[in-house]
Order: C-alpha cells, then sequence, then structure tokens
C-alpha cells in the first residue's frame, strides 16, 4: 500500500486546485462531518443531515485558501458541522451563513480537540480495515452492530461464521429471549480476525457485544 | 496503555469508525466532491454580516409578515443588501454602481439580472436549497456570497 498523503499535503492541493486532492479529503473526512451530523439527532435525520454535510463541504472549498494550516482541517470540518447543525437545531429551519452562527451560538457541544483525536483513530482503523480482504472487513461490521444482530443475520451475510452470536441478540418482540440454538454462545469464535485478539487475554464478551 | 491495547476501546472506536464508514450514503459523498467545482479563486468572497431572521430570534420576535427578510453581505467595503420574499430577491450593491448579479444554486440553476444605475437588481425564481449570488459591476470588480438559503423564512 502506497502511503497515503498527508492532510497538510491534500489541503495545500486541493487549494491549489488539485481535484483529486479534494476527492481525497472528502473520502478521508466524509464520515467524520456525518457522525457529527448524525450525533446531532436533526428532527428530519436524513434531508438535515444531507444538507448540513453538503454546507459544510461547501463552505470547506470556500475556506481551503485560507485554512492556513491544513492540519486543522477536520478540526475546522467538526467545528463547522457543529455549527450547521446547531443551527437547524435552534432555529428548527435550514441554516444561514457561517458567520452569523459563529456570533450568535453558544460554544460547540462537540469537542474539537476530541474530534481531532477521534479522526487521527479513525484513520489508523480505516487504513487496517482496508488492508483486510474484502469478506474479513465485513465481520468487524458484524461485531460491533448497534443493535446487535441475531445469530442468523450474522450467519447469513458473514457466511459460515453463523455460530451464536448473543443469546439475547434482538429478541423480537412477543417472541421469548432467544435461546442458544447451535453450539451456544460462543462470541469469541465470532471475534473478527486474528489481529484484534490478544494472546493471553480472556475478556469475556467484546464491548460490542454489550448492548 | 494506548488506546488500541484496550479492548475496550478498540472496539468502541471501531464501532465508531465502522458507524460512520457504512452509512455515509454515496450520494453525500459525490455531493461532497461536487463541491469542489464551486471553488472561486479570482473573486471576493463575501461574508454574511446581517440576517434580520437571525437577529430577531434570540428574543422570538418576529418581523410582520409583511416585512421581507433581509440580509447584508460584505466584502472588502461593497455592501450587498438583499430582501427576501417568497420567489423573489431585491438587491442593492452599495456603493451603487451598474452591472450583473448572477445567482446560482447548489443543484445547479442560475439566475441572471441586470443591476441597473442605482445599484438594484431583481432575482426571481429562487430556487430552494443553498444559493450564492455573485455580483460583478462596472468597473469590473466581483465578489461572491458564501451560500446561504434564501427563502423568507430561512
Amino acid at each position: 500500500m502506497t502511503s497515503p498523503r498527508s492532510v497538510a499535503e491534500l489541503g495545500t492541493a486541493a487549494a491549489a486546485g488539485d481535484a483529486t486532492a479534494w476527492e481525497q479529503l472528502v473520502d478521508r473526512y466524509a464520515g467524520l462531518v456525518w457522525s457529527v451530523c448524525l450525533r446531532y439527532r436533526l428532527a428530519d435525520a436524513d434531508a438535515d443531515a444531507d444538507d448540513v454535510s453538503q454546507a459544510v463541504w461547501l463552505r470547506t472549498v470556500e475556506q481551503l485558501d485560507r485554512l492556513g494550516d491544513a492540519e486543522a482541517l477536520p478540526g475546522w470540518l467538526t467545528t463547522t458541522t457543529s455549527r450547521e447543525c446547531l443551527s437547524v437545531l435552534r432555529t428548527g429551519r435550514r441554516t444561514v451563513g457561517l458567520g452569523v452562527n459563529v456570533r450568535v451560538l453558544e460554544p460547540t457541544v462537540v469537542d474539537v480537540a476530541e474530534g481531532v483525536l477521534e479522526a487521527d483513530r479513525a484513520s489508523a482503523l480505516e487504513a487496517g480495515l482496508a488492508g483486510l480482504p474484502p469478506q474479513r472487513q465485513r465481520l468487524p461490521a458484524l461485531l460491533v452492530t448497534d443493535p446487535p444482530l441475531s445469530s442468523t443475520e450474522v450467519g447469513h451475510p458473514a457466511g459460515g461464521t453463523g455460530r451464536q452470536h448473543r443469546a439475547d441478540a434482538s429478541p423480537v418482540p412477543g417472541q421469548a429471549a432467544a435461546q442458544p440454538r447451535d453450539g451456544g454462545p460462543d462470541c469469541r469464535s465470532c471475534r473478527p480476525v486474528k489481529t484484534w485478539e490478544h494472546d493471553g487475554r480472556e475478556g469475556g464478551e467484546p464491548v460490542g457485544m454489550v448492548g | 496503555m494506548a488506546w488500541w491495547d484496550d479492548d475496550d476501546q478498540l472496539l468502541a472506536e471501531l464501532r465508531r469508525v465502522l458507524r460512520r464508514i457504512d452509512p455515509v450514503p454515496p450520494h453525500v459523498t459525490a455531493q461532497a466532491k461536487d463541491a469542489f467545482t464551486w471553488r472561486t479563486v479570482d473573486e471576493e468572497l463575501a461574508t454574511l454580516a446581517y440576517d434580520s431572521r437571525v437577529e430577531l430570534e434570540p428574543t422570538g420576535v418576529r418581523s410582520p409578515e409583511t416585512q421581507p427578510r433581509t440580509l447584508t453581505f460584505e466584502a472588502g467595503g461593497v455592501l450587498l443588501e438583499l430582501g427576501v420574499n417568497a420567489g423573489v430577491v431585491l438587491g442593492q450593491v452599495v456603493p451603487p454602481a451598474p452591472g450583473t448579479a448572477q445567482l446560482r444554486s447548489a443543484a445547479g440553476h442560475t439566475v441572471t439580472a441586470a443591476i441597473d444605475d442605482a445599484g438594484s437588481f431583481v432575482l426571481r425564481p429562487v430556487p430552494a436549497g443553498l444559493v450564492r449570488i455573485r455580483v460583478r459591476v462596472a468597473d469590473g470588480a466581483g465578489i461572491t456570497t458564501e451560500w446561504a438559503r434564501l427563502t423568507p423564512d430561512g
């Protein structure tokens, strides 16, 4: 795998007109923007988050030249997305310009520094996931699905790993809590990839299994 | 201990990452990439300096229905004042100068109008969603507003 360009390199290149660099920035941070949107639980979640995301990226294009230190981009995205979301929540309507929001709104709910660290951790994990074979990439996703999947749901998409995933996962209303149906609740057999495990540790259920 | 050495933390991070890798709808990412085509390099960005809707909001006071929403954008000593009614924007450039005003929506619609000698113009129809207005006056100076939604109630 070629080493990815740094945020600073991408930011500088995009500001100079490099569309590919811009697309790489979007690929890298679209999830950050989106996750901040989801955190605010906007009323019309999909439409509002769509709108906020678009507004954030349009504003980012406007500000590319002015951002200076491109390393600040994740923080800028987090803050801008928070402001746009708060604006939507505050007015119950769609957002207006950033300048006004800066003056009117309370300090952001989402901690910028934490947002940046989160983006860094996410980049590391995304890089690790991208290095896995496609079939393996799906397993971590199944492991941490919220709400947890039933063993049947896990078994089908994962193909051949349908061991009992969690005894009481996703009980259907009106149906008794699911009992282990095949082989008992052996969650460690469902753990995604060897590399996530630590030798000699018996950690019980992974946190992702706890509802 | 680093965060990746702790199973609980690692899985918490993993869950966060996967939650946001998975559900970003493709059209949202595509839209974000398209935003780059809106890059302006040779025009000054006019930032929103005033919006009657936002200014009045904290006290719960609303301008009467008959009063249009007003916004002011500013760039390099040029003011662009906008009055927004349903489907129409009345604009005023300060200081007054003739030229051209063009409204463009993020969806790609454009509306163009002449700016008269008194610096005023009328744009209609006004599309929903994010729009920006580019003003070019006789002496050649051009400014482009930042993105905003120009509907009467914001």
